[in-house]
């Protein structure tokens, strides 16, 4: 093998090896990324967006770096080794032709020792892998509630999206969670304030009140400004029974 | 062009390199299995023995300055033995003469005639070993010098040639210098290098005193490498390429010697060839098939320490040449 195509072969692993790390790169950020941002409920358009930007930049990046200046400094056994045949590649002799028949296999291996920096690889593999498992094993919405709607609040016109809640507990006495759809019908709902207003200069002792069934305090109370014409899905008569026959009553 | 074989001794390897790469790990292997020998009877001073073959494979001689004691005639010796080379040892004294070295025209009679008759001195041997040649007069050194220099010696009006390899190691004793002759430095720079034989360590001493307390006598060695192999080793390590840039420090760090603060007289030309040579040499014995500057900056101090004269400033600060290529490197 000649020494133009000596280089030739030099620049193809530099390709190889840029080639490698960027992609190593771009799927870190990627994982990062979408690990962080899926607590703001972020598309996952957004992250993939990233990935050609950060690919790009580190292609640039890496094959600006592994110039012959680099290979010199890194590898001066390398240089050393190329130009002895660059200064010798007219000589015919026994030493000189196993010299250069030795050379382009010694060349690639202490090059690629230093271009491909295992350690540093191996970590990054690392990390990759950890971020994929806490984006499989960390849901966001058990993290950060009250984010939840953020991205979500602004990019649909101020309408909540609730048809992907799914109930926080599985194991709810209530049964299996599931999907539970209201209708595709706006519903506008009036909620009155309560009409008690606070007198200071009106003290009186504190009357004892009794608990009531209710839940809800009287105070607040919602109306109806139309009645709905919707029907109410079959199930729902099966559902209200049966929370009516566990609460007993 | 008929190729090497390791088994015929009357191949040469022709001079357009159609030497397979066979017959180069060949002779690297034998290389190897030289050293594991002497590694039998010498123990440790690895160094040494590789510096003691570059100057043989760059067809030079040896100054070999160390305590008595050391195992230099020992070491001399067995590489002789292990290579089938002739050995001769010479003794210097100040009474020693000139043909006492070269040898000289004897009277023999035969078959009633009498006639002079050349009687070849211990220098017609392949390894010589001149001990103590500091104690030699000059015109004696003289004589050897000029068979180091033009592997010839001449007698009279006769010039006989030396056989081939033909190396001198000659050795020098650091203390007891009263009564000698030091080598001027124009002799000096005929040797290719000068090494310095230092004390073992603790742990190769006790394998010393093992070794030769309880056997009596050397160990068998077996013959590895024949006469022509040391000559087709010569003619090998000239192959041996080079980049521009390693020429170019080699020079570089010759010429410095020239301009140092620190040194009255720098090296000549001789000592960049010595070098270059040299650093080719120490390349194949570390197996490797170009000459790297780690190869020039490890043969650089057996070469130029015998060939550069320190100044005033050098011995006040106490400084050796050692430390003053080291400064240059």
């Amino acid at each position: 093998m000649g020494v133009v195509d000596l280089f030739l072969e030099i620049d193809r692993e530099k390709f190889k090896m840029a080639l490698l790390n960027s992609i190593v790169n771009a799927l870190l950020v990627f994982l990062v990324l979408q690990f962080f941002l899926a607590f703001f409920r972020a598309p996952l358009y957004i992250t993939l967006a990233s990935v050609p930007v950060v690919f790009a930049l580190s292609m640039h990046r890496y094959l600006k770096r592994y110039n012959l200046s680099y290979l010199e400094k890194e590898n001066p056994d390398a240089v050393e080794m190329l130009k002895t045949a660059k200064d010798n590649i007219r000589e015919k002799n026994a030493i000189v032709e196993m010299f250069f028949s030795e050379l382009p296999q010694r060349v690639k291996n202490i090059s690629l020792d230093k271009f491909l920096s295992i350690k540093y690889i191996a970590l990054r593999i690392v990390v990759i892998f950890v971020f994929m498992m806490l984006i499989v094993m960390v849901p966001p919405s058990d993290v950060t509630p009250g984010l939840e709607n953020l991205f979500g609040g602004l990019l649909q016109n101020g309408r909540p999206n609730i048809e992907n809640i799914a109930l926080k507990n599985p194991d709810d006495i209530f049964g299996d969670p599931q999907l539970i759809k209201l209708g595709d019908e706006q519903i506008q709902i009036n909620i009155q304030s309560s009409n008690n207003e606070i007198d200071f200069n009106k003290e009186r002792e504190i009357s004892k009140r009794e608990f009531t069934r209710n839940p809800f305090p009287v105070e607040a109370e919602a109306v109806l400004d139309t009645p709905s014409n919707e029907k109410e899905p079959e199930d729902f008569e099966l559902i209200k029974n049966y929370n009516l026959k566990i609460r007993g009553v | 062009m008929k190729l090497l074989g390791p088994s015929n001794k009357d191949k040469e390897i022709p001079e357009s390199g159609e030497i397979k790469s066979r017959e180069i790990q060949n002779m690297v292997r034998k290389l190897d299995d030289l050293q594991s020998e002497i590694g039998k009877i010498i123990v440790g001073q690895q160094e040494i023995v590789k510096q003691v073959l570059v100057c043989m494979m760059c067809d030079g001689n040896a100054l070999l300055e160390s305590y008595p004691g050391m195992g230099k005639t020992l070491l001399i010796k067995t590489l002789a033995d292990i290579m089938d080379l002739k050995f001769s040892r010479i003794q210097n004294t100040p009474d020693l003469m000139p043909t006492d070295i070269t040898g000289t025209y004897i009277i023999e009679e035969s078959r009633g005639a009498k006639q002079f008759k050349f009687q070849q001195g211990p220098v017609f041997a392949n390894i010589v070993l001149a001990d103590e040649i500091n104690r030699a007069t000059p015109k004696t050194q003289a004589a050897l010098l000029e068979a180091m220099q033009e592997k010839q010696v001449t007698v009279g009006n006769e010039t006989y040639k030396l056989e081939k390899p033909f190396f001198v190691l000659a050795t020098q004793n650091p203390i007891d210098m009263e009564g000698t002759y030091p080598l001027p430095e124009a002799q000096l720079d005929r040797f290719l290098l000068k090494i310095l034989l230092t004390y073992p360590v603790f742990k190769d001493e006790i394998k010393i005193v093992e070794r030769y307390t309880k056997l009596l006598g050397a160990g068998k060695l077996r013959k590895v490498m024949s006469r022509d192999d040391m000559l087709n080793l010569q003619k090998l390590i000239r192959m041996v390429p080079i980049s521009n840039d390693t020429t170019d420090y080699i020079v570089n760090l010759v010429t410095k010697t020239r301009n140092s603060d620190y040194i009255e007289y720098g090296a000549s030309p001789r000592a960049s060839i010595g070098l270059t040579l040299a650093s080719k040499a120490y390349a194949i014995l570390n197996k490797r098939n170009y000459v790297s500057k780690k190869d020039v900056n490890d043969m650089a101090y057996p070469i130029l320490r015998h060939r550069i004269i320190l100044n005033f400033k050098a011995e006040k600060e106490g400084l050796k040449p050692d430390d003053v290529i080291k400064k240059l490197l």
